[in-house]
């Protein structure tokens, strides 16, 4: 039985039972994003994880200003959340049932249950609500046939990490983005999913797979 | 709920006692004292002192093994520290691979205590565990920012950063950090997992907070006066998934001598030894991290306990191995010569 199958409708059993309300508990930002002392800067380039809750990305942004985010993902480190493949833009291909049916019934327990799953967020400061979905604009259509049949993922080492952040990685996919700054302040990144509570806390991000190398400008338009 | 399952997990770890040698089957242990140098001094656990020229380098120094009871209360036995760990100021590299309490617990008091002169090396989060006791003026080194590192989720093997050595003061060694990673334990359950962002005020109290941190794998080599490379050493702390922990190739088209790795958790783990000894074919491997660790006394030895078939591992590395190459198991406390130039 493919394991969503299995942890989807345990993750439902779960929050029910623990009466969490999963994404009120994730406005727990102050502990969830960090901000790394000293690493302040006009301009980022880093490694995503898709399993962060919340990952810096090195950049103090300011209100009123364009920034363009451009994402870059390496073959090797293509996303899934666990066996569903994705991009920075979200899901890639449609969900069959029963897999559907049983992710259309934890829609209510993503962060941002109004937003697809795996799509790209970012928030400005630590605290407050200054929250974005990222529009994706991927460089490159994939093929009609990419998900007939679905491409198939392969369970990563618990072990993986992203490559260092001053190592670029050639090849892959680019997806390209913009969002302007309603406020002045530290910029993070994450994926829309389950998590951020006191009870589940990271849980369901562990199965997330994928890196992206981010770079983000001002944009002097 | 969290402490019932840390208790439960706590009693799953623990479970049984500690095994009779006899365990080992017809593996013999090696308990030599009074060697010539080059050679390695095992402490027990993943523990080693490695004196060369006017140097030395500290790995894993662990001394206190608390019992079970004491894992929710854990402190430096110091006593136990005193007696075991000889002190050594002419150490100036003390390398750890993960933060574990079987690896990193005691590393504060030698460091203040025992290594005056040793600057600490290991991940980030060892250093924000450590700084609980040691002060801010002794240098640390984040060893993830020179980390080899893996360039896909399965390899196909680490690549050596540019600048991925550090240095010892004096010139006598050098060490390269390599991303690693850490065997599931008995449990399958990892609660001993995930990191410290920021320097912690006390030493964790309880096992479960002693996290583990980006494990390390480490590339040692031993200089001479010109620089160049004599012996060279890899050591592993934790068993680990291949490729994680192998050595990358520092483009010198040298060989490994010498691999130290645990036995701890090795069956948990596929292709483990098989894989690291198939890629390195040194010419000796020291195992480690074999003996029970959870208290007892020090001079009565066990085999670890929930530890299954140390010998089959034994005999993967035979089989693995060149003939010409030896295999060592030590007895804690004893000595290991390196193998002839």
């Amino acid at each position: 039985m493919p394991k969503p199958l299995v942890t989807t409708p345990l993750v439902v059993a779960l929050a029910t039972l623990l009466g969490q309300p999963l994404p009120a508990s994730a406005a727990n930002y102050q502990t969830l994003c960090q901000v790394k002392e000293g690493s302040a800067s006009d301009t980022a380039t880093f490694w995503f994880d898709t399993r962060s809750l919340c990952a810096y990305s090195g950049m103090q942004v300011q209100q009123g200003r364009t920034y363009q985010v451009k994402m870059q993902v390496p073959d090797q480190w293509r996303w899934s959340d666990r066996q569903i493949p994705a991009n920075p833009g979200g899901y890639e291909c449609p969900l069959e049932f029963p897999l559907s049916w049983l992710m259309a019934l934890s829609t209510s327990m993503r962060r941002h249950p109004d937003l697809p799953w795996f799509q790209t967020m970012v928030r400005i400061g630590t605290a407050g609500d200054d929250i974005y979905a990222l529009p994706i604009k991927p460089e490159q259509l994939l093929p009609s046939e990419h998900c007939d049949p679905e491409p198939e993922i392969e369970e990563w080492p618990k072990a993986w990490r992203c490559p260092p952040d001053a190592v670029a990685v050639e090849g892959g996919r680019i997806f390209n983005s913009s969002f302007t700054a309603r406020s002045d302040g530290p910029l993070f990144f994450y994926v829309n999913d389950v998590g951020g509570g006191s009870v589940l806390g990271d849980l369901l991000y562990r199965n997330n797979q994928g890196c992206a190398r981010v770079t983000i400008t001002e944009s002097q338009q | 709920m969290r402490w019932m399952l840390m208790v439960l997990v706590l009693m799953l770890m623990t479970a049984g006692c500690a095994q009779d040698l006899s365990q080992l089957g017809p593996i013999k242990l090696s308990d030599e004292h009074k060697l010539t140098q080059p050679k390695l001094e095992y402490f027990g656990v993943a523990g080693f002192r490695l004196r060369w020229r006017d140097e030395a380098v500290v790995f894993d120094p662990f001394f206190s093994r608390p019992s079970p009871l004491q894992l929710l209360w854990l402190t430096p036995d110091v006593k136990r520290i005193n007696d075991g760990m000889p002190r050594t100021p002419e150490a100036t590299m003390l390398l750890v691979g993960h933060a574990h309490y079987d690896h990193l617990l005691d590393v504060a008091w030698v460091l203040n205590h025992k290594t005056p002169n040793a600057t600490f090396y290991g991940s980030r989060t060892a250093g924000h565990i450590l700084r609980a006791e040691v002060s801010a003026e002794r240098e640390f080194e984040d060893a993830e920012q020179k980390m080899a590192w893996l360039p896909g989720p399965n390899g196909p093997r680490p690549i050596a950063r540019e600048d991925g050595w550090f240095k010892s003061k004096k010139g006598a060694f050098r060490a390269m950090p390599i991303q690693s990673s850490h065997a599931p334990n008995v449990t399958q359950i990892d609660l001993m997992g995930g990191s410290y962002q920021q320097d912690l005020k006390t030493l964790p109290k309880s096992f479960r907070n002693w996290k583990e941190g980006q494990t390390l794998a480490w590339l040692v080599d031993l200089l001479d006066e010109n620089g160049k490379t004599v012996y060279r050493i890899h050591f592993q702390d934790s068993s680990s998934e291949e490729p994680y922990g192998f050595p990358p190739d520092p483009g010198d088209n040298r060989g490994i001598d010498v691999v130290i790795l645990p036995v701890a958790s090795w069956i948990q783990v596929k292709r483990y030894p098989q894989a690291l000894i198939e890629a390195t074919q040194p010419k000796l491997v020291v195992l480690c991290h074999w003996e029970d660790f959870f208290g007892g006394d020090p001079d009565d030895l066990k085999v670890l306990r929930g530890e299954k078939d140390e010998y089959a591992l034994y005999r993967i590395v035979r089989t693995t191995l060149p003939q010409a190459s030896q295999i060592v198991m030590p007895k804690p406390f004893s000595e290991i010569a390196l193998p002839p130039l």
